[in-house]
């Protein structure tokens, strides 16, 4: 007759919802310290270190694994056989992480060079297996532009701007410096109909924040965006990971192209580096002439691979300043007001890691959708990315944007390619679906687009 | 009121005891400036009592050890190796001095990975001393093809290290190549090249970097405030104790002893390396250069927690005296000495930990401009 009674009871409150409802635990919004772009993974820190501090309250083990994969990331590998960190290429783009995401943050928009941090995806017309880009035949779906000693780069990348005036209604005039990519000295002939994508790294701090953005949120996005109807429709992309052979979204990459943090770093080192992991086991030369034939592979680890992994994932976001400041104030609202967060939308919450509780079920502003955009065609590069098309970009979390140049003050440069040398030059940028948007802005007063501006510096 | 003799006594030991602490507190509190002065006075020392003199003494003797690697390669004798290899010992004295303070261009504009990237990349030297590529420092900076420039593993101290000492640091100077000459000459043209570029970007005619931190303002691009330059000064030790105990030394350490491993392998100059690196951070801490001392952060530390400065002073001293426990070199103590390699990662961590959970707080706490 107890048992009985305590099913009824449990039956009774399943009935009436009480079990099944989840307690809410969100305060009000103004409850919130709106410093906390990261949550409890936040930390105050606006210097040159502002990207690289790990998230507080770490255990002493995950601080060490945290400490070893820094090292990882900062490592310089050096041509195998070696004692020690060999297996750079034979053909990359950079020796080390830290080179093309200078103090865990951007890179800079040059190719070639010791601290270049652009790299080149390229493909042909068509689908992989998994419904990816065609790599072209000889070169994969990322150009190598360096070689060690005796082995050839597939090829040179060659930029070059040209520069066209802006101007406001009050005369002010803004110079965008438009790229033009060509590729030089191919190792072996191109075909004619290949496409190319020339992408600076950005910033890696918070990332672990984003992996754990539900990807329902994302989708709710996506959903209230067709839903408002206002020209904005952003879609998610949908990619290969590797790691569980299975079509995942994409939150990582410049267009949504990575499903994870383990992706995103596995393939920085094999494509970027010429690093091979347990994840990817064969030489990105391999078939080619590059081809080392060394029984060396993987060349890192498993434990160094997810080391470097936690690393990322564990970085923690810069703190807001100046936020009682009216000016910051104002372009907060201005920027509601032009529409800017309905892509670039401020507030998220995470799901649950069991792991981390300073990045789980986390309130952050990371002012992004996680989705894909149709820019237009002055931002475009005509190259599809699983479900990105050519004019298609993600849009990038915009958390620390007003610090990246005090975190490198030769590395502070926008968009995908590093084309803008200013948040300005970059707002001015947007087309497609963000057209109205930056129509909007360059009708504001001078103050006005000071206060927006002073906003986003204040990120 | 009759007081006494023993109380007469405390009275007068009270009196001259006050009276003692009064002219104490007077001159150790400097009441000859507010703390906003000091703070200004702190920053300004820090550029012209350690950071000028230094870069202008490193720049010295980088230019020495170009002579002496050119004297080696004109006329190679054992003594003139024996010369090269002190003036490259010489040198990594003010460069690891020079790391108790990594703020400004050498971080952001690359002369640390210029003149000290690691490791050295035996296969990519091999193939260039044997190829007919000209070995100069042209070459080597990319200056006559950016888009074929050496990696930075071809350029600095290590690779200059491997050349004058060789592995095992056997090197015999009569088996030097022309080849190997050309590299050297290349190579200590262009560490010299670097560190003249480093000391001048802190001078006036280019970037001007010591006038940039001793003027911060919300136009300044590196330090908004006072309390931001304090703070990346303060940062820039625990930056060094923490590359020195949890990376230069640890790594080879730990868990599995590996001499290849370590900073300089193949001249065994590691524990200096190491010792002149805490010595830097503590010339930053106490502002003081080879006889001349200023303001500093000890002194800004002591106006209001004189315990705590103490604390730091010391924990500087047992850092750096216990380097003086070894009694071989890095490369073997690590297998043969390794409680002496623990005593001193735990003397940096001791001080590493100070700085960053009592030093920090005191900057956010009293520097309010």
């Amino acid at each position: 007759m107890k048992k009985l009674a305590i099913f009824g009871l449990i039956g009774s409150l399943t009935f009436t919802g009480i079990l099944c409802k989840k307690v809410n635990v969100d305060f009000d919004e103004t409850q919130y310290d709106a410093r906390l772009s990261g949550g409890a993974a936040t930390v105050f820190l606006s210097n040159s270190q502002a990207f690289g501090s790990m998230i507080e309250g770490l255990s002493p083990w995950d601080s060490y694994i945290h400490g070893v994969g820094d090292k990882m990331f900062s490592q310089t590998f050096v041509t195998a056989p070696a004692p020690h960190f060999g297996g750079l290429g034979t053909i990359y783009n950079n020796v080390s992480c830290i080179r093309c995401h200078m103090g865990d943050g951007k890179g800079i928009p040059t190719a070639g060079s010791f601290n270049s941090g652009l790299l080149t995806k390229i493909s042909v017309p068509g689908l992989d297996e998994n419904g990816g880009p065609l790599g072209v035949p000889g070169f994969g779906t990322q150009l190598q532009d360096k070689a060690v000693n005796g082995k050839s780069p597939e090829a040179k990348v060659k930029i070059t701007y040209q520069d066209s005036l802006v101007s406001y209604s009050d005369g002010t005039a803004v110079i965008l410096r438009k790229p033009s990519y060509t590729l030089s000295n191919p190792y072996q002939t191109l075909p004619s109909d290949y496409m190319m994508s020339v992408r600076l790294g950005p910033p890696v701090f918070g990332a672990g924040l984003l992996e754990l953005i539900p990807e329902t949120t994302i989708l709710s996005y996506a959903n209230a965006q067709k839903a408002e109807d206002k020209g904005v429709k952003g879609i998610p992309n949908y990619v290969w990971d590797e790691a569980t052979k299975a079509l995942k979204i994409g939150r990582f990459g410049l267009k949504a192209n990575n499903p994870s943090i383990l992706m995103q770093v596995a393939g920085a080192f094999h494509q970027d580096m010429g690093i091979t992991s347990p994840l990817f086991p064969v030489d990105n030369a391999y078939g080619q002439m590059q081809y080392d034939g060394l029984k060396d592979d993987p060349e890192i680890t498993d434990s160094m691979l997810m080391a470097t992994v936690f690393y990322v994932r564990t970085l923690a976001v810069p703190a807001r300043r100046d936020i009682e400041d009216p000016q910051v104030i104002k372009g907060e609202q201005l920027f509601k007001q032009l529409n800017c967060s309905s892509c670039h939308i401020p507030q998220a919450k995470t799901g649950v890691d069991v792991r981390l509780a300073q990045i789980s079920n986390q309130r952050i502003q990371a002012f992004t959708d996680l989705l894909l955009h149709d820019m237009g065609p002055g931002l475009a590069d005509g190259r599809p990315d699983y479900r990105a098309s050519g004019s298609h970009w993600k849009t990038p979390a915009l958390w620390g944007i007003g610090l990246l140049q005090r975190v490198n003050p030769t590395a502070a440069f926008y968009l995908h390619d590093g084309r803008a040398r200013t948040i300005e030059e970059a707002i001015l940028w947007h087309g497609g679906e963000a057209e109205n948007s930056r129509k909007a802005f360059m009708k504001l007063n001078t103050n006005d687009r000071k206060a927006v501006l002073r906003f986003l510096n204040s990120l | 009121m009759k007081l006494n003799k023993f109380a007469k006594t405390m009275v007068i030991a009270a009196m001259s005891g006050t009276i003692f602490l009064s002219s104490c507190d007077k001159t150790d509190k400097q009441k000859d400036m507010s703390f906003p002065e000091m703070e200004t006075a702190v920053i300004n020392d820090f550029v012209d009592v350690v950071a000028h003199p230094l870069y202008s003494k490193f720049e010295i003797l980088a230019q020495n050890l170009k002579v002496a690697v050119q004297e080696l390669s004109d006329n190679p004798t054992a003594s003139n190796l024996d010369n090269a290899r002190q003036a490259w010992k010489d040198v990594r004295v003010l460069w690891e001095q020079s790391e108790g303070f990594l703020i400004g261009p050498v971080d952001y504009l690359n002369y640390d990975p210029y003149l000290d990237t690691w490791p050295t990349d035996y296969q990519a030297m091999e193939a260039l001393l044997s190829s007919n590529t000209p070995i100069t420092v042209e070459y080597l900076t990319g200056l006559d093809d950016p888009e074929n420039a050496t990696e930075l593993t071809l350029r600095g101290f290590h690779p200059l290290e491997y050349m004058l000492w060789g592995l095992g640091g056997n090197r015999d100077a009569t088996t030097f190549t022309a080849r190997e000459k050309e590299y050297m000459i290349a190579l200590a043209t262009d560490i010299h090249n670097n560190v003249k570029a480093l000391k001048e970007s802190w001078l006036p005619g280019t970037i001007n970097f010591g006038e940039v931190m001793k003027n911060p303002s919300v136009t300044n691009e590196h330090f908004h405030s006072k309390k931001e330059a304090l703070e990346a000064i303060a940062n820039a030790l625990i930056t060094i104790c923490d590359e020195v105990g949890a990376d230069k030394m640890s790594v080879p350490y730990d868990p599995v002893p590996d001499s290849t491993l370590s900073e300089s392998p193949y001249s065994h100059n590691s524990l200096a390396d190491f010792k002149n690196n805490i010595i830097g951070a503590r010339n930053v801490y106490l502002s003081s250069f080879e006889g001349k001392t200023g303001k500093s952060l000890s002194v800004l530390i002591k106006e209001n927690n004189r315990s705590l400065d103490n604390e730091i002073k010391a924990k500087f001293d047992v850092a750096i005296n216990s380097f003086d426990g070894f009694s071989t070199t890095f490369e073997d103590a690590i297998y043969n000495q390794r409680n002496q390699v623990q005593t001193t990662l735990d003397a940096l961590a001791s001080l590493q930990s100070t700085i960053g959970t009592k030093v920090i707080p005191y900057i956010q706490q009293y520097v309010k401009d």
